[in-house]
C-alpha cells in the first residue's frame, strides 16, 4: 500500500502542493521577515506551485511545444509583473 | 469490462501514452485566453492596492486565511481526483474514472459550501461589493473565479451522467481531457488569488 502510494508520481506533487500551502501560511504567522519580503516570498511560492500544476497535472511537458512555451512565459510574465508591482508600491 | 492492466502494459502501450499529447489545442487556447483575462485582474488588484494600502490592509484583515486556505487545500486535492480521473479514462478503467469524478465533483461541492460560508460572514459583517476599492476586487474576483468553479462542476456532472460504460468512456476521452484541464486551470487561478488577497501583505 505505501509502496503503491510513493510510486503514484501525481500523489507526491499534491503533497509537494499541500506542504508549499502549509509553508506559506506558516510564513505569514511566524517568519521574522520584513513585509515586503514576505509578500515576494508567498508569491513565489504560489507562482512555483502554479508551475507543479502546469507540469504535473495539466500535462504541459507532454502537451504542444507552443504550450508548453506558453505556460512557462504566462507564469514568468505574469509571476515577474506582480512581484514588481507589489515592491514598487 | 473493457480496462487495460497498467502494471501489463508493454513498453510501446507506454510510449503511445507519453507521446500522447492532452486534449485539443482549441481548448488550451481557451484556458490560455481565460488565464490572460484573470492575469488583468492580478495586475488590477496589485495596481488598486498600491494606490491604497491602508484600505486593502484593513480589508484583508477581515478576511478568514483559514477558509481561504481550506479552499486551496480542497481544490488542490479536486485537481489530484481530476488528474486520476483522465488517466483512468486514458486506460478505460470505468469503475476508477466514475470514482475520481464523483470525488472531483464533491470537492468542488466542498469549495462552494465554504466559499457560501466566507461570503455569508462578510454580508452579515455589512461588507459588499460597493463598501470600498478592496471588497470591490474581493467581490468581483472571487466571484469570477466561483462562476468558474460553477462551470466546472456543470461539466463534470455532464461527465459523470454521460459516462457510464467502458464503450462510451472511449469516446470522451478527449471531452474528459479538456474538462480536466478546466478543472486545473481553476484550481491554478485560486492558487494566486488566495496568495495574493489572503496572504501577501
Amino acid at each position: 500500500m505505501m509502496l503503491n502510494v510513493a510510486k503514484d508520481k501525481l500523489f507526491l506533487v499534491l503533497v509537494a502542493l499541500l506542504g508549499i500551502t502549509m509553508v506559506s501560511w506558516l510564513f505569514i504567522s511566524s517568519a521574522n521577515l520584513e513585509e515586503k519580503s514576505l509578500g515576494v516570498v508567498i508569491l513565489l511560492l504560489a507562482f512555483f506551485k502554479v508551475r507543479l500544476i502546469a507540469i504535473h497535472f495539466m500535462e504541459t511537458a507532454m502537451a504542444h511545444r507552443l504550450v508548453r512555451i506558453a505556460f512557462e512565459t504566462w507564469g514568468a510574465v505574469v509571476g515577474g509583473m506582480m512581484i514588481l508591482g507589489y515592491l514598487m508600491g | 469490462m473493457n480496462t487495460i492492466n497498467v502494471d501489463k502494459m508493454t513498453a510501446s502501450d507506454s510510449e503511445s501514452l507519453i507521446e500522447h499529447h492532452p486534449a485539443e489545442i482549441g481548448v488550451w487556447l481557451f484556458i490560455f485566453a481565460d488565464m490572460c483575462i484573470f492575469a488583468m485582474y492580478f495586475g488590477v488588484f496589485v495596481w488598486e492596492k498600491n494606490l491604497n494600502p491602508a484600505i486593502f490592509a484593513e480589508g484583508q484583515a477581515t478576511l478568514s486565511a483559514q477558509l481561504g486556505g481550506l479552499n486551496t487545500v480542497i481544490l488542490l486535492i479536486s485537481s489530484y481526483f481530476a488528474a486520476k480521473a483522465v488517466h483512468s479514462a486514458r486506460v478505460f478503467n470505468i469503475d476508477a474514472y466514475r470514482r475520481f469524478i464523483k470525488l472531483t465533483i464533491f470537492c468542488g461541492l466542498a469549495f462552494l459550501c465554504v466559499k457560501f460560508v466566507e461570503y455569508s460572514d462578510k454580508f452579515s459583517a455589512g461588507f459588499d461589493i460597493a463598501t470600498n476599492a478592496f471588497y470591490r476586487n474581493y467581490f468581483s474576483f472571487t466571484g469570477f473565479h466561483l462562476l468558474h468553479v460553477i462551470l466546472g462542476l456543470s461539466f463534470l456532472a455532464w461527465l459523470l451522467f454521460s459516462t457510464k460504460t467502458a464503450e462510451q468512456l472511449k469516446e470522451n476521452v478527449k471531452a474528459s481531457e479538456g474538462v480536466g484541464l478546466y478543472w486545473h486551470m481553476v484550481d491554478l487561478l485560486w492558487v494566486v488569488l488566495f496568495s495574493l488577497i489572503y496572504l501577501v501583505p
